[in-house]
């Protein structure tokens, strides 16, 4: 059952086995969805109900997908994600032109759309926090302070670099090669390998905390406070 | 122009065919020739020689002699001896005396001195069973050819040479070339609307894969048999595979028809481009238990190609690592920018490639048909996309082992 707070979902989708598809696994994801099978509908639809998202596929009978965009581009303000089969670059631009929020190839993924459509429900795209605690460590980025079980943790400056540079880009993977370039810039000579003896030395001084900075295969290092796998 | 090239050859071949055609004129007139020397000029010489002088070569066989105008000459020779008493006398033409000492009995005519059409030769027939006048030879030598002659056969051989060229070109050339052309013309249409239509079949293939694939994607959720699960599974990675291919033939086909990606206006940008293959590869990775992760710049990194034909060659790479990837291994996409260049590597602890195979998955084109075959690691149409899409963008494409096990695919170029 949905909840009365279940985000309303409209599906634009003229293909009865991908509209199926989609209905379901939108409602799985505990979405609220309608379905429209015709642009003509959805375009009548759109204004006179409201929506939170819009998930339209371009090819449709009667008004393509095109049109329906257009139409509805001043009547709501709810985001659009466009579903396609087709690929051509001017139809990817033309869609943003006319309003979509993001575009979706087919044949696609749902766990894809849902998170498509969860990632523009959020209301506001989250400031990189300045102040990050995660298992017992309180990381300052303006003032440069580490606090470890509330104690200063005595990192070098380049430690610091280190891990201000990974918590600036939450959830983001990356390279030994520019961490060593960005993090260790003060350095004569910087190179890889210092990079991992300078992570492994500022882990041992986080403690428990130390499980944020996660190795990432062939790449570098990320920083994962949530301890979320990939 | 299909004609080009042409016109030299045609010139070529009629002056060879012309000196053939002089070669064989020059025997057949010897021949004819030769015929008419022992058909009429013998007759008339024997003739001559029986009424008029055969009784003074008889009388003084030693002096006898007949001088003729144009430096003809008839001297007699013995039959036993094949010499002429006269000392004057030319010995007896060679091939003549060959065929007198093996007793050939008829008159025989030599034409066969100097090289030109005014030949010289020699006449020789029997006037007697024995005795010093038996054998009487006439010989007559080559005329000179006049130059005003030699200008004009010169200028007649080459206007006809030219003739011959003009008439070999304009009706037998031309009219084929211009058949080839149409022939070619319809080739080349049958072609662009067979692209056309693989075209239109990889986008209308797209809708019913998608829905496909999301029922597989939900079935394989509703379904507790881990066996049934599993072989859902198979089914859909098979719908991945499908979904490239088309796209695939979708891009394969508007760069045969000649769409260039590097031409069509549009930059792409590899940070966005390695996000969006990444965002969308990561569900396929987590259901093959593979995992993925990229890292890219801070910034934008342009690059002149098209954004969606980048990102369907790296979507290639990197759908085939997850792919042929092994239940806990890794995929790490990496790209950076320095000094004005790029370098985007895809490498993964997979099963890799053997050494010897490596250089041929980056020569493979993507019109060979091998390269259409569903081969392990991939190494079919995807991989030959993205080394066309490579090789059009201005992009180096290498292909190297990783130690322990695993490929890395390399990318490089210039940014914008």
């Amino acid at each position: 059952m949905d909840s009365p707070t279940s985000p309303r979902v409209l599906v634009v989708e003229d293909d009865a086995a991908t509209a199926a598809g989609v209905v379901r696994g939108l409602r799985a994801a505990g979405f609220d969805v309608e379905l429209s099978t015709s642009g003509a509908d959805a375009a009548h639809r759109i204004g006179v109900e409201a929506h939170d998202v819009v998930v339209l596929d371009l090819m449709l009978p009667e008004k393509d997908g095109f049109e329906v965009l257009e139409r509805m581009r001043h009547r709501t303000s709810a985001p659009v994600i466009v579903l396609t089969a087709r690929t051509d670059l001017a139809d990817r631009l033309r869609a943003f032109e006319l309003g979509a929020a993001d575009f979706v190839a087919k044949p696609f993924w749902i766990e894809e759309l849902v998170a498509r459509i969860r990632s523009r429900l959020r209301l506001a795209p989250e400031r990189p926090k300045r102040i990050v605690r995660w298992a017992g460590v309180s990381l300052d980025l303006d003032a440069r302070t580490v606090l470890v079980d509330g104690r200063p943790a005595p990192l070098t400056p380049t430690e610091f670099a280190v891990l201000a540079f990974l918590a600036e880009r939450p959830g983001r993977a990356v390279s030994r090669g520019v961490l060593s370039e960005r993090a260790l810039a003060s350095l004569d000579e910087p190179d890889a390998r210092t990079v991992d003896s300078h992570v492994a030395r500022l882990r041992k001084k986080l403690g428990e905390g130390a499980s944020a900075i996660v190795t990432v295969w062939g790449i570098g290092y990320r920083f994962d406070p949530g301890g979320e796998g990939a | 122009m299909l004609e080009r090239g042409l016109a030299p050859r045609i010139v070529v071949a009629t002056v060879l065919c012309g000196i053939i055609g002089f070669g064989t004129a020059r025997v057949v007139w010897k021949t004819v020739l030769r015929q008419a020397v022992v058909s009429f000029h013998e007759p008339l010489a024997r003739y001559t020689y029986e009424t008029y002088e055969k009784a003074r070569c008889e009388a003084a066989p030693e002096s006898w002699s007949m001088r003729l105008e144009r430096g003809a000459r008839a001297y007699a020779y013995d039959a036993a001896t094949l010499a002429s008493r006269n000392p004057q006398a030319p010995p007896l033409d060679r091939d003549a005396w060959r065929r007198v000492a093996s007793g050939e009995q008829a008159p025989m005519a030599i034409v066969a001195h100097g090289r030109t059409l005014a030949a010289g030769g020699a006449l020789v027939f029997r006037a007697a069973d024995s005795g010093p006048c038996a054998i009487v030879q006439f010989t007559w030598p080559e005329q000179p050819l006049r130059r005003d002659s030699i200008v004009w056969v010169t200028l007649g051989a080459v206007l006809a040479a030219a003739a011959g060229a003009a008439l070999g070109f304009f009706a037998v050339v031309r009219p084929l070339a211009r058949r080839i052309r149409e022939g070619t013309a319809r080739l080349e249409q049958r072609r662009l609307d067979l692209q056309r239509h693989l075209a239109d079949v990889a986008h209308d293939l797209k809708t019913p894969i998608s829905s496909l694939h999301i029922a597989l994607e939900q079935a394989i959720e509703a379904n507790a048999d881990a066996e049934v699960a599993a072989l859902l599974s198979t089914a859909l990675h098979d719908t991945v595979y499908l979904a490239a291919l088309t796209s695939n033939l979708r891009l394969a086909s508007e760069m045969r028809e000649g769409w260039d990606p590097a031409a069509s206006g549009a930059d792409a940008d590899l940070t966005d481009v390695v996000e969006r293959v990444v965002a969308r590869a990561r569900f396929f990775a987590r259901r093959k238990g593979v995992s993925l992760e990229a890292a890219v710049p801070d910034g934008p990194t342009r690059t002149r190609c098209d954004p969606i034909a980048a990102e369907q060659a790296l979507s290639n790479v990197v759908q085939n690592a997850i792919a042929y990837g092994d239940r806990g291994g890794h995929v790490a996409v990496l790209l950076d920018a320095a000094g004005g260049e790029f370098r985007l590597s895809v490498a993964d602890d997979g099963p890799g490639v053997p050494p010897s195979e490596l250089p041929r998955l980056g020569e493979r084109t993507f019109r060979s048909d091998e390269a259409r075959q569903r081969d392990p690691r991939g190494s079919g149409l995807g991989l030959a996309i993205t080394s066309e899409v490579c090789a059009r963008c201005g992009w180096t494409l290498a292909f190297e082992r990783e130690q322990p096990r695993g490929l890395r695919v390399t990318f490089r170029g210039a940014c914008r």
